[in-house]
């Protein structure tokens, strides 16, 4: 039977690893392939900062939450960095931090002796197979929950829940969180095939 | 907003929040952070930025999952994708929020 994943217990220094690691990938593609200091953000990156009040259906502003993170007295001033839009892609400066992001790649380091064309394919190739492997992993993880759906109830609100309605409606919940990470694996991964056929 | 708006977010800034933020919880709250929530409302990316529809069909998603993926990513030597950036940010707006019990 399959094991639902252990509690949510997150250590500090482990989140800035992770952080580390994500490199600052962007929902468009890479920064590796990119190369830009400053992101224009897509869809992916900007959950981060603000989010929607779901339970209230409020709609919040990403602008608001990024220059909101600058005004707290002890960094640096709100400021809109990089180009104006349609400008081009400013070059990062060296020793800056947008440096270090852009040539760090995805927290995987580049060598410098291999070409930068062959370092984008390959990088893409990885990224593809990546969600080729998110795709089953959670292809595999709804066939499980629709089978058991109780085996992941960790806190007990299907167990709990007031009605058989509610509790079919959080089955279905879940379901679908799980279809949509799934949709959106694979319109990332038909990107990416995409931008490789592109080349 | 004009279509052609653009948020621009640099990078270097958003590492050093991010630096900020996790300094800032490892002094207040030590280095493992207990959340006593998992499941949680999602709103597909489909409708998540589209605010002249109200969002009708909401997901139910789960920290525990999302943090798995987190970890693995680290763990495992998993490769990140753009989507590591979202699993992340259902951990941190746990973490910004206050404890609610169920």
């Amino acid at each position: 039977m399959p094991q639902p994943p252990p509690g949510p217990k997150s250590t500090g220094s482990a989140l800035a690893e992770v952080a580390g690691g994500l490199g600052m990938a962007t929902a468009g593609g890479l920064v590796a392939a990119a190369g830009g200091a400053a992101v224009e953000t897509g869809v992916g990156a900007a959950a981060a900062a603000g989010g929607v009040a779901l339970a209230t259906h409020g709609i919040s502003q990403l602008s608001r939450g990024w220059h909101s993170l600058f005004n707290g007295g002890r960094h640096e001033p709100a400021r809109i960095i990089g180009p104006a839009p349609g400008s081009a892609s400013p070059a990062a400066k060296p020793g800056s931090a947008g440096q270090e992001a852009s040539s760090t790649g995805i927290g995987r380091p580049t060598s410098p002796t291999v070409d930068p064309g062959m370092t984008v394919e390959s990088s893409r190739d990885r990224a593809r197979k990546s969600l080729e492997k998110q795709i089953a992993a959670h292809e595999e993880k709804l066939k499980n929950y629709k089978a058991n759906p109780d085996a992941y109830d960790n806190k007990g609100f299907l167990k709990n829940a007031p009605s058989d309605e509610i509790r079919q409606d959080i089955i279905d919940g879940r379901v679908k969180h799980l279809e949509h990470e799934i949709e959106e694996f694979r319109k990332q991964r038909d990107a990416a095939a995409e931008e490789g056929d592109g080349n | 907003l004009s279509d052609d708006w653009q948020l621009q977010v640099d990078l270097g800034q958003l590492r050093k929040v991010f630096t900020a933020l996790i300094d800032s919880l490892e002094e207040t709250r030590g280095n493992v952070v207990s959340i006593n929530q998992d499941d949680f409302w999602s709103v597909s990316p489909e409708d998540l930025y589209n605010v002249y529809k109200t969002p009708e069909s909401l997901g139910i998603g789960k920290l525990s999952e999302s943090w798995e993926k987190l970890r693995e990513l680290v763990e495992e030597d998993e490769y990140p994708i753009p989507y590591h950036l979202v699993w992340l940010a259902d951990v941190l707006r746990a973490l910004g929020l206050p404890q609610r019990s169920s």
